[in-house]
Order: structure tokens, then sequence, then C-alpha cells
């Protein structure tokens, strides 16, 4: 796309994004648009981890409570503010990977796979019986909202659903950004040369610990923000939102959308989030049809739905020579 | 001084006894061959020099330091690069992009201007790009550039392993078996290949069952047998060595 | 108190045995089709549900209905084994281990919905049966548990050891071309592999189904623990697994009767820690 282009593009695509609630006069829309951009960030920070680093971790959601418990907590008992706790929340699940990734990081795909998965088992079940922090199952209600600020002339107090998805879409576009920019960089390449083959990235001298290590870090730091922001929109949390279930629930929206790509998560998140409440789908049913997507997208459509499409109308592959 | 040691390195798996006091010295600049029986140790030895095994004891000595145990990525850094014995690749890249990877350490990115995407990280980018044309086509891989690795075949798998090698600036290259199995004008191509980077001042070591091009191309060889070095010579000398003409006819 | 212990000790080998028919199957499938099943608890689930189907629907005798259990699904696992695992052979390992686990998200949910999530009992006629000895005591189901376990374990071993497709299973595992080039008939001994590694499970569940209870859900937690079993016992080695499923079960009823019952699944993934922290070269076996 010529530069010109892009940037009408990108403008056309902001102003839509921006007028969006407009169009939605329900609140419950204007809900999923919020949810969206929530699993948007989860989406595509998973995608960082396993999309572009090769790395399976099936604990994703463990960072999205992480994040949420340490945020609503410091605000609960210490009156701290959501523009200070998010940052927190975002650090201290990014800390608790480094010290988890140091150990695991080197084991090899499947084994990875199952130790995060046993991970995610571990959080939830200190969140359900630890219960003098976390109040245990019961949750933890009354979070307060982000506290006001000015943007542009006005004073945002997030009393409405449409203040929030405003926030949510900041935090998406900024994460997109960062993203980006680490996937379009030497980090980025890096990365994506331990996920096609390590032995040969070490043998070129890429530190792969260190690689894994960041991404790991940093998806799962991005997790912690997300779930900071999940808690003071909802005001309430509790253990069953951030169990494995939700660890599957995004990893399939990754690999719907494509996780090799840039935009394939967020374009997974958006779909499966609306979608099945279009449905009506919930539950058992819900995660019935989801096995069964992600068994059929693994077989016929590995590379998820942007994958396909870049592959079909831009490869420019040439038959063996 | 020798570029690198081998001093009394000695490996076992269980009960099997890969490399016995193994010792070896690595002349800069020349072409040193390494040759045996299947099974002799060949490339245990490149395992270890390069990190990816830990020797039992004994050292290896890289212009004098001690490298022994290191990690692969930090030996790689200090100019030891491999290939390996199976053409390893990154079979879903492009050859552009798999030589592109080899760049990673052409020098000192900093996270912050990779992010911002400023000038420097730019300069560099092109400089990376650049020096993949010129590897490109000392290699004659340049038609090739947009092919993904996977859809190469045998011949120019092996040329991109060998340029994905030199991207990474070695001092001492490692070449694991770079013409087995491939047509005689193959092997000479990637032979005078070999020969051209160790004009430009890299020191080659390589591992080869395909006599011929050894006997022709390395300036002296060096001969394992079950983990033991048992011959060590010109090609002239070895080649007429009792002892390796046991092992290659008992073997 | 000397009893208590011992009790422990008894439900540890109970709990050991479980795992190790688990640990067991996973080892088999991991060695030879190289893929990791995701899968295998909900293999377990269904193996329990058929035995609770078999004896409460069709009056057969649980003793009986464990074996007809371990032919279904092992049935069950070659159809599975031809239609999802077959077609991703080779693909990167990511894709089998994503496809399993969406095999296991789909069974469960499955499960669930047809059975919905409340426990059931499989009475196996054995529960009340109480044999005392040198001042134990154990109920019979417990004892069939421990026979069922050491009596498949051993059968097994015969099995892998004595047989000729015991060894060609054993020749592929290691190095799957020469076994071709020998003319090992590959695919055959994958079906035979899944199906073995499934019967073993359903028997497993079966035997856990009739002490507790018979649910949707039992498998996640037990299969995932067998996993911690199958990276202690070195990744292959049956022996490993066997040794490793015992220790497992032995901590987890120690610990969840002396120290905590709360966090008695939280056993498995702190052994895993420790040894990963004591032993690193042991468990490095998977990694790079």
């Amino acid at each position: 796309m010529k530069p010109l282009h892009r940037y009408l593009f990108f403008t056309a695509l902001i102003l839509l994004l921006l007028l969006l609630p407009q169009f939605f006069t329900q609140d419950y829309y204007v809900h999923m648009l919020v949810m969206a951009g929530i699993y948007s960030m989860l989406a595509q920070s998973l995608g960082l981890i396993i999309g572009f680093t090769g790395q399976v971790s099936l604990c994703h959601a463990a960072f999205y409570g992480m994040g949420a418990y340490i945020s609503a907590l410091l605000s609960l008992n210490f009156g701290l503010s959501f523009w200070v706790t998010f940052w927190l929340g975002g650090l201290g699940a990014a800390a608790a990977a480094y010290l988890f990734g140091r150990i695991v990081l080197q084991l090899k795909g499947h084994f990875l796979a199952i130790t995060t998965a046993l991970f995610g088992i571990m959080v939830t079940l200190i969140l359900d019986n630890w219960t003098g922090l976390t109040k245990g199952p019961m949750g933890l209600p009354g979070i307060p909202r982000p506290s006001p600020i000015p943007l542009l002339g006005v004073t945002l107090q997030f009393t409405s659903r449409t203040e929030y998805y405003y926030l949510v879409l900041v935090f998406v576009l900024l994460m997109a950004y960062v993203t980006y920019r680490i996937i379009h960089s030497q980090i980025g390449r890096a990365m994506i040369a331990i996920r096609e083959n390590q032995e040969l990235a070490r043998s070129v001298g890429i530190d792969t610990m260190r690689f894994k290590l960041a991404a790991f870090c940093i998806g799962s730091g991005f997790a912690g923000i997300a779930g900071s922001f999940y808690a003071h929109y909802i005001l309430f949390i509790s253990p069953v939102s951030f169990t494995l279930s939700e660890s599957i629930n995004i990893l399939v929206m990754m690999i719907f959308g494509g996780m090799q790509t840039f935009i394939g998560p967020m374009v997974g998140a958006i779909t499966l989030t609306i979608l099945p409440e279009f449905l009506r789908m919930t539950g058992a049913l819900r995660l019935t049809l989801y096995g069964l997507a992600l068994m059929t997208l693994i077989i016929f459509f590995p590379l998820g739905v942007v994958g396909s499409v870049k592959e079909k109308w831009f490869s420019i592959d040439e038959t063996r020579s | 001084m020798p570029l690198l040691e081998l001093r009394k390195v000695t490996k076992t798996f269980g009960g099997l006894t890969a490399l016995s006091e193994f010792e070896l010295e690595v002349q800069p600049g020349e072409i040193l061959g390494l040759i045996g029986p299947n099974g002799s140790g060949k490339t245990t030895v490149f395992n270890i020099i390069t990190g990816f095994l830990q020797p039992d004891s004994g050292k290896v000595i890289l212009e004098g330091k001690d490298i022994t145990g290191l990690q692969p990525h930090v030996i790689a850094k200090m100019g030891v690069i491999r290939t390996f014995q199976l053409a390893t690749l990154f079979f879903d890249l492009t050859v552009l992009d798999n030589i592109l990877i080899g760049f990673h350490n052409l020098s000192k990115t900093k996270i912050f201007e990779e992010l911002l995407n400023t000038r420097p990280a730019r300069d560099k980018e092109e400089e990376r790009l650049h020096k993949t044309m010129e590897i490109l086509q000392l290699t004659e891989l340049e038609p090739h550039q947009s092919k993904l690795a996977k859809n190469l075949s045998a011949g120019w798998r092996k040329t991109l392993a060998i340029a994905i090698s030199l991207a990474a600036h070695p001092k001492l290259l490692l070449l694991d078996e770079p013409v087995c199995t491939l047509s005689p004008a193959r092997v000479t191509s990637i032979m005078k290949l070999i020969t051209k980077v160790r004009e430009s001042g890299v020191t080659v070591m390589l591992i080869e069952h395909n006599m011929k091009a050894i006997m022709d191309y390395c300036d002296r060889i060096a001969v394992l047998n079950f983990g033991k070095k048992i011959a060590e010579g010109s090609p002239r000398q070895v080649q007429q060595n009792r002892d390796v003409i046991d092992a290659y006819l008992g073997a | 108190m000397r009893t208590v212990f011992f009790q422990q000790v008894l439900n540890g080998i109970v709990l050991g045995g479980s795992y190790a028919l688990i640990a067991l199957g996973l080892t088999l499938i991991f060695g030879i089709l190289e893929v990791i099943n995701f899968a295998h608890g909900e293999i377990y689930m269904i193996g329990a549900f058929m035995t609770l189907f078999l004896s409460t629907l069709c009056g057969i005798p649980f003793l009986l209905a464990i074996p007809i259990s371990m032919g279904v699904v092992a049935i069950l696992g070659l159809i599975i084994e031809r239609a999802v695992f077959r077609p991703i052979i080779g693909k990167p390992m990511i894709n089998g281990m994503l496809l399993s686990f969406g095999l296991s998200v789909f069974l469960m949910n499955l499960a669930l919905l047809l059975f919905k999530a409340d426990p059931r009992s499989l009475d196996s006629g054995y529960s009340h049966i109480h044999i005392r000895f040198l001042g134990l005591q154990i109920t019979l189901d417990r004892l069939l548990a421990i026979i069922v376990a050491i009596t498949l374990v051993g059968l097994l071993y015969l099995f892998i050891q004595r047989t000729k497709i015991g060894t060609a299973m054993r020749a592929v595992a290691e190095d799957r071309e020469a076994a071709q080039a020998v003319g090992v008939n590959i695919a055959r001994i994958y079906s035979l592999t899944f199906a073995i590694g499934c019967a073993l499970a359903a028997a497993a569940g079966s035997m856990v189904g009739a002490i507790f209870f018979v649910s949707p859900t039992m498998g996640w937690t037990p299969v995932m623990k067998s996993f911690v079993v199958v990276i202690l016992g070195g990744f292959g080695s049956l022996t490993g697994a066997v040794l490793a499923s015992l220790i497992l079960g032995l901590v987890e009823s120690f610990g969840g009767g002396y120290i905590s019952y709360a966090y008695k699944d939280a056993y498995a993934f702190i052994l895993l820690l420790l040894a990963f922290l004591l032993k690193p070269e042991g468990l490095l076996g998977g990694s790079e």
C-alpha cells in the first residue's frame, strides 16, 4: 500500500472506531465492544508468546487474573487509583512470568505446555483458597472505577460504558503499536528464528532464553494490564474468570484469527467475542464447539483466518528449483 | 598460536565412549578435514566445540581463551559458527529471511532504538540487507532469494546453510557434511565456495564422507575412529596411513 | 498413629497405581507417536462412564465390565488415532499439541452436555467389604484397584519385552526410520500403541470411578498430574513413570493428610518445581 493510501486507511479506521459507540444505543452492545477490546489485548499478547516465539503457554489467564487481583487489591486496600494500579498489575504479572519463565522456558514444547497448564491450575487454586487475601470464590466486589481524568476539555468519569470503550480503545491501540514495533524489529526476527528452529538460532548467536523470556514477560505483562482494566471495569472479580477455560478461550481466539500474524489475534478476539454472544452460546455448549473449532482449525486452517488469507493472496512461493 | 585447541577431550554417553582423550589443533586460515567411519565421534567434536554438548573432561581453547562449557550462543558470538549434519534451516521462511537472521549479531542493537525505529535502527537494517545481498551473490543464491527454504533442492539447501553461517561472521567455520549426497558438479561448486570463504580469512573445519572432496580441498586431515584420533597430517600422508586404511576397511 | 500412617501409604499406593496406568499410556503414546495426548484424561473419563453404564444399565458385573470398557475405549482410541492424529503427523509439534487439546475440550464438554456435571457413583459391589490385615484396613475395591494396576503393568511389561509386536514397538520408539527399514508396519504400531494407551486409561478411570465417583470433569486433573509423572520419570522411560507415579501418589496422600487437603492438587506441581531446581539435568531430557 502506498504511504498516502496507508494514512488514509488508518485515519478512516480510527474515525470509524471513534464513532462506533454512536451506532449502538444499547448498553449491551457497547459492553460487547469493551470486552472485545479486552480480549484483543489478551489474544494479541498471547500471539507474541505462542505465535511469534513458538512457546506454548496455557496459563495466560493466570497472568490476566494476577493483574486483575493485584490491581483490585491495591485499590481496595490502599486506595490507589486505577491509573497507578494498572501499571503495578502489569508489572506484577510480568515479574511472576519472569520468575516462572526462567525455570520452565528451558522445556520443550509439549512439556512447557503442560507445566504452564499446571501453573495456571495452581494459580486458580491459590485464588480460590487463600481466602484471607482474595476472599476466595466469593470474589472481590466494589472495585473503584478509574478516577476522573480530563481529556480534550471533557472530564471522563467512567460512569458510562462508552467512556470505558474509549479507554479500552486507547489501551488496545497502544498495546498494538508496541507489539507491532516489537514484531518488526530485530527482536521480532530473533523470536521468529526461535520459533522456527531453536538450534539453528543458537548456532548463529541468538540468546534463545533471553528472547523467550522477553516474549513471555511482555506478553504476560500485557495480560496483567488487561486484567487490571477488567477489574476496574466490571468492578467485581472472582477466580472463576481466570481459569484454564479462559486460557483456552483466548487460545482459540488467537488461533482462529491467525497466530503468526499481527492483526490475526485481534480479528479472532473481536469475532469470537461478539459472535457467540449473538448466537447466545454459553458454558459447556460454547466450549464443546470451541473444542471442535480448535480441532478443525488445526487440521484444515492452521494459519487461521488472517494467515490463510495472507497466504492465498500474497503468496509468491515458487515451486522447487 | 593455533586458532582452536582441543585438549584431552573425553565424552561418554551412558556406556558408550564417543570421544577419548581427543586432541587437536586448528591453525588459523587452514581448511582442516575431519574424517572417520560412521559413529566415530566427528559430530560430537563439533557439538563440544560449539557448546551444544559438555565434555566429561578436557578443554576447548579458542585463541588462548578457555571456552569449554560455554553456551552455544556465546561461543557463536565469539566467532565459532557451525552447520548441522541434516540441513538445518528456517524451512518456512524465505532464503532472504534465513540469511537475515544470521546477521542478528551484526551490530549491537539497543532495545529502545529498535522499538522506536529510529534512524540508527533503520541504518542497521539497511546494512543487514546490503550484506545479505552480498552473501546471496557470493553463494549464487540470488535468484532464489524469495523462495521458501523448504522448496529448495538438496544442493541449494546445503548452500543456504553455509550462507546463514557466513552471515554470522565466523572466525572459525565448522561444516558438518556440507557436500554429502550431492552431485559431483554441486560438490565442486560448494567446495569452491568454501575455498573462497577461506580466502576471505575464515578458518574452516569440515566433516565429510566424500573422500575426493576432502583430499582435493583440505590442507590437513584428522582421522577419528571409535572416539580416538588415529591419524593426522596432509591428505597424502593420511591416504597412505595403515591405521586409516584398516579403520575404513574394517568398519 | 501408626495405622493412620500406613493407611496413608495404602491410599498413596492406590493413587499411585491409577497415575501409573495413565502415565504408562501417555509414555507409550509419546514415545512412539511423539504426540502428547492432552485428551487422555477424557479417555480415562469415557472409560469410567462406559463401565458405569455397563454395570448399571446392562447389569454386567463390575469385574467383567472393566475389560469390556477397556476394549470399547481401545476401539475408540483407534478411531481417534486415525481420524485426528494421523493427519498431522509431520506437522509442527504445536499443531499436535493444540489438536489434542481441542479434542480434550471437545470431549469433556460434550460429556458435560450429555451427562451433566453431577458426580455419579459407580457401585463396584466391593466398596463395603473391608479387608483387615496386620491391623490395617482396606476396602476391597481399593485393594482390587491395586491388584488390577499391578496386573496390567505386569502384563504390559511382558508384552513389551517378550512379544514380537512389543519389540517392534520398542524399535519404533527408538528409531522410527530404522524400524521402517526392517519392515515394521509403522501405521499399525501407531494404532496399536494408541489403543493400548487408551485401554490402560479406561482401566484407571473405571477403578478410580468405583472408589470415588464418575463425572465428566474427572479426567483433567489426574492426567495433568500424570504428565508431571512422565516428566519426573524421564520422558519415555516406562519404569521411571511407574516409580514416579508411586512417589506422587504417596506425596499426595501424605501431603493431603498431614499438610493441607485443599492444596492436594498442587503437590504435583511443587514436586515438579523441586525436581527442576534440584536436578535440572534429569529433566532436561525434555528441553532443548
